[in-house]
């Protein structure tokens, strides 16, 4: 067989490799959807509801109408369209549309009731703020706890709670009846928002001549915005054009297709003159997808000697203002539930789950999507019982974790790890933090000081298979195409855009590594529906690698095999004979470089006199079998009890994503999440005041995690190949962002729990750390 | 986030700004630094008719030390200040901690002190230390001092016609000692409280104690430690700590509770006091 890499010739894969993309992204060279406004377009600025909910009584567009530079101004009435519905099926989900801008009723402060479209940015908004909206207000429904007692958010539903599922073991009882303890506790995680530097933003501009839309956005999903616009404006898919540029991050947010994008696509078309809208930090905080948010009730069974027996939650999800988009409503909840068990042996599980409409944003998906908040729950609680029995919590762990031998192991929730090092990444992370010296409880300066130590499991790179294994309905493969010029040009074209994971270089790496050429020689092409092949879900779910780089490899091959009939052609060779090493088909009689090749290719008549197709292009499709990857993170703080104040003083993460294409591009995923995963413990809180009102419009009190928040993290990697994906590529973008929040949080809750203060909750808030009652802190 | 329409004035002279802010009244702002006022105007929280910008003012970039301390222009940038140093031990502990180099780059001394954060570092800065505000308005010059210069958040006894054009802080003698604490959620942020003590100790006794907090109130606090005296030990700390954290009044905003600023004024006071008063303690300009 031809193209198969070896290892001597597959150097450019694992290569730690500086990224193609960032020279020109910090020089202010990358193209973002702003940087390219239509020709005579027109800005977008929308009205949005200052309340969590309203029947809309009326809109006055008359003054903003007359305002300066105003050309349109737009409700519901003047659009329209089929709203946007959710295309995954989950039995028992309630879907509940949402319309591009609301118009009997709004479900959320921020939601779009009016659309202006002016000269300039500033004048769309000076003349939004002249927009009269006649609200008679509702109650608003803020308490997941209480939503169901609330008249339902949409007339035509019976009640708020718009899914509702039971699933259990068959000896779940019995292993609780026999259990020697039982450990219970009620976690939440904050609700968040993934704040990505680039806001959204989309341009839009219909042609009327051929009765075709042309799409800009800043999207991780082309292929999905596509179908989905095309379906809300009733147009033929194939009418409807999407293009990616650079994306200024996603993590989530840029899945979904936005109210605001279908908005966009129907001004233009209705107007007849392109526009563009711009997302503002304020409206992406307030009016932007956010993601979490859960409250999940826990009980383990365990034996006398720690053995884990059973798990069993209770999750109630805050779905947000609609069940609209990617099951978003579910998603969060239903995922948590699937991965209850993450990386431990736990014989029997059971769950309920339940998702509530509430007057907030809706929830979308955000990196460690519903993961994060069943595996936080899951390490405090264990955390809680190895206080309980007296145990380290190190060692509780290592007790009850996956073991080498366990593997494949299926969970009893339908998962098969395939591969993985649980226990080798849960010593290596402690040794890093040097865990067995850290005392939790009071140090010698009045801090406190604890470790946490939260070992994952990921459910990675999500083919349908991968989806189907968390009980998830869900297409998700993808083809792509290979191509190389005459020039030996390699140029790699894929569906899915990188919103800064550096798709350039390291899918230019797999490419690189059949070929055994420099992965600068590969050019990788994205961002445009009407020439990349198809990507059915997008940039999501750590699946790029995985999907993508499997489908590469196996395009890449195939293209390898053409060059092997006109390599063995120009060498007198068999094609079975050439191998490839360093940029070249080598055969026994001598070796020609695949410049040369190519060019033959083209342009050399008895070479296309012998082959009839001497054609340099491959395609290839992939929908992997399912991969979980895995690793541990583990962090010390200290606590000011004077304050309330938490360092993260020292942290590790030891990561296995199997097959590493880049490990400074792993390096940086794991950095990236653990930030973010920082935030979420500590700091980001995208929480609603008892009225609804969100209390985040800025970065202002929005706190991100800033740099000075963060320590050294120690990062290492090991290598458990996937044995059944192609390469052995496991997926790994969520990673830090499971596992971190549930580091923060057990250490925080180790070093206060001798103040007698319990975590159960994040963020955690500097004022539950200080007890107004004890004499003062030094 | 475009601020809402305005209009914008660039005098050159104190006279003609003053004749700009007496024309338009309370529909104009002075624009300094613009470090706090622009992002609010951005976000139409702020919408000022009139933006009179003061930076080609002339005269009002100049740093003088007079008999009563030194005097800084109105826009004397905050950088510039913690870059050359003050000679007032507390503004030069409080100013690493107001904001971040770049809006410190750009944002001014008197701006902060006229902005009336309750939060902010520098108008509880202005009470510890004893300073006091110059202002001009077109009917004259008045001297405002710190105790008197704050009405409540964003708000103080300058009209709307009147000018700030340079703030005084007394320099430190040879036997001043300050210190400033403060916390916040994250490095950088304004904090849920701050804590600026400057005491005069001579011969081991302490006979002057200044304490004012940012973030307690809705203006600068003074504790009330007047008369107090005692050997400069750390016991002193934990009586004032203790006289601070029972008399404030703080509340529960959407930023933290009242029981949290009570905790962090009582933990902030003593540990500021504590750097102070203990020997061992190096207090820049001590003997």
């Amino acid at each position: 067989m031809v193209g198969v890499r070896d290892a001597d010739a597959s150097s450019s894969l694992g290569a730690r490799l500086p990224r193609f993309e960032d020279g020109p992204l910090v020089r202010g060279r990358g193209r973002f959807t702003a940087d390219v406004p239509p020709a005579r377009c027109l800005h977008a600025g929308f009205v949005r509801s200052p309340h969590p909910h309203a029947l809309v009584d009326g809109v006055d567009v008359a003054r903003a109408m007359s305002a300066p530079g105003v050309v349109s101004v737009l409700t519901a009435a003047d659009l329209p369209h089929i709203p946007l519905v959710d295309a995954v099926a989950v039995p028992g989900l309630v879907r509940t549309p949402q319309p591009a801008l609301a118009g009997e009723r709004v479900r959320f402060v921020g939601e779009a009731v009016a659309m202006v479209l002016a000269g300039s940015r500033a004048l769309a908004e000076d003349a939004a703020d002249l927009v009269e909206v006649r609200y008679a207000v509702l109650p608003p429904v803020v308490d997941p706890r209480t939503a169901t007692a609330l008249p339902p958010l949409d007339p035509t539903l019976s009640s708020n709670e718009v899914y509702r599922g039971e699933r259990a073991t068959p000896g779940l009882e019995a292993a609780f009846a026999a259990a020697d303890h039982v450990v219970e506790g009620t976690f939440s995680t904050g609700r968040l928002t993934a704040a990505p530097m680039e806001g959204r933003a989309c341009s839009a501009t219909f042609d009327p001549v051929a009765g075709a839309l042309t799409v800009r956005s800043s999207t991780q999903s082309p292929h999905l915005l596509q179908r989905k616009i095309a379906t809300c404006l009733g147009m033929d898919l194939a009418a409807v054009r999407v293009l990616v540029d650079d994306v200024g991050g996603g993590f989530g947010q840029k899945i979904p297709a936005s109210p605001e994008e279908v908005a966009v696509a129907l001004a233009a078309r209705a107007v007849g003159r392109p526009v563009l809208w711009v997302e503002d930090r304020r409206e992406n905080t307030v009016a932007g997808p956010q993601g979490k948010d859960q409250r999940v009730e826990l009980a383990l069974a365990l034996d006398a000697d720690g053995t884990f027996r059973a798990l069993r939650c209770d999750v109630l999800g805050d779905a947000g203002a609609y069940s609209f988009n990617s099951a978003s409503a579910l998603i969060e909840a239903y995922l948590a539930a699937g991965l209850l068990p993450g990386a431990y042996r736990i014989p029997e599980t059971g769950w309920r789950v339940r998702s509530v409409l509430t007057t907030k944003a809706p929830i979308a998906p955000y990196r460690g999507v519903g993961w994060t908040g069943g595996h936080t729950a899951r390490e405090l609680l264990i955390d809680r019982a190895a206080r309980l029995l007296g145990r380290d919590p190190l060692d509780l762990r290592r007790q009850n974790l996956i073991r080498p031998g366990d593997l494949p192991y299926t969970t009893p929730t339908g998962m098969t790890y395939d591969s993985g090092s649980h226990l080798a990444t849960i010593e290596r992370a402690a040794k890093l933090v040097d865990a067995a010296n850290v005392l939790p409880g009071p140090t010698a300066d009045g801090h406190y000081r604890g470790v946490g130590i939260s070992p994952y499991v990921e459910p990675s790179g999500w083919g349908s298979a991968g989806a189907a294994e968390s009980s998830w309905s869900f297409a998700s493969h993808d083809s792509v195409r290979v191509e190389m010029a005459a020039s030996g040009a390699v140029t790699a074209v894929v569906g899915t855009p990188s919103q800064g994971q550096g798709h350039a270089t390291s899918l230019a790496q797999v490419v690189a590594s059949v070929l055994t050429c420099d992965p600068r020689r590969v050019r990788v092409v994205t961002g445009d529906t009407a020439g990349t092949p198809l990507s059915t879900a997008g940039t999501r779910a750590s699946r790029v690698a995985t999907v993508i780089g499997g489908a590469l490899l196996h395009a890449t091959e195939r293209l390898a095999e053409k060059l092997a009939l006109v390599a063995g052609h120009l060498l007198g060779a068999d094609p079975g004979e050439i191998s490839f090493r360093d940029g070249r088909a080598v055969a026994p009689s001598g070796s020609v470089g695949l410049a040369e090749i190519a060019t033959a290719a083209v342009a050399d008549p008895a070479v296309r006199a012998a082959l009839p197709e001497p054609d340099l292009t491959a395609t290839a499709f992939y929908d992997p079998p399912a991969t979980y990857s895995n690793g541990c993170v583990a962090v010390v703080v200290d606590v000011d009890p004077g304050t309330g104040r938490v360092d993260v003083v020292d942290a590790a993460v030891v990561e296995d994503c199997g097959t590493v294409i880049n490990p400074m591009i792993v390096d940086g995923q794991t950095l990236g999440a653990f930030a973010q995963g920082v935030g979420a413990a500590l700091y980001e809180d995208a929480d609603h005041a008892a009225d609804g009102v969100p209390r985040a419009t800025s970065f202002a009190d929005y706190l991100l995690p800033t740099a000075r928040c963060l320590p050294r993290v120690a990062l290492e990697h090991l290598e458990s190949p996937a044995p059944h994906t192609r390469g052995g590529i496991k997926g790994m973008g969520e990673s830090a962002m499971i596992a971190t929040p549930g580091a923060v949080a057990c250490a925080v809750a180790a070093a206060v729990a001798p103040l007698g203060i319990t975590v159960t909750h994040t963020p955690i808030r500097p004022h539950e750390l200080v007890d107004p009652h004890r004499g003062p802190a030094r | 986030m475009k601020p809402a329409p305005f209009d914008y004035a660039c005098p050159s002279t104190i006279d003609e700004a003053l004749g700009l802010l007496a024309e338009r009244g309370a529909a104009a702002r002075v624009l300094a630094g613009g470090q706090s006022l622009l992002p609010r105007m951005a976000l139409r929280q702020d919408r000022p008719g009139l933006l009179v910008d003061v930076n080609r003012v002339a005269g009002l970039g100049t740093r003088t030390t007079t008999g009563q301390g030194l005097r800084l222009g109105a826009t004397v940038r905050q950088a510039a200040v913690l870059r050359a140093g003050s000679g007032a031990g507390l503004l030069d502990a409080a100013l690493p901690w107001v904001g971040s180099p770049g809006t410190r780059a750009r944002g001014t001394v008197v701006g902060s002190l006229c902005f009336a954060d309750p939060a902010a570092e520098l108008p509880t800065v202005l009470l510890a230390t004893g300073g006091s505000l110059e202002v001009r308005s077109a009917g004259g010059n008045r001297t405002v001092e710190a105790a008197e210069l704050y009405r409540g958040a964003g708000r103080t006894a300058l009209a709307a016609d009147e000018l700030a054009v340079a703030v005084t802080v007394p320099l430190d003698t040879a036997d001043t000692r300050s210190a400033w604490l403060e916390f916040g959620r994250r490095p950088g942020d304004l904090p849920l409280v701050g804590v600026g003590v400057v005491v005069r100790v001579h011969a081991g006794v302490v006979d002057a104690v200044r304490v004012a907090c940012a973030g307690v109130h809705d203006v600068p606090w003074a504790v009330p430690v007047a008369g107090l005296r005692g050997a400069g030990d750390p016991a002193l700390a934990q009586e004032i700590a203790e006289i601070a954290a029972r008399e404030c009044r703080p509340t529960d905003d959407e930023r933290t509770t009242a029981a949290h600023r009570r905790v962090l004024v009582r933990t902030l006071v003593r540990r500021a006091l504590e750097r102070v008063l203990r020997p061992d303690t190096e207090v820049p300009g001590a003997a």
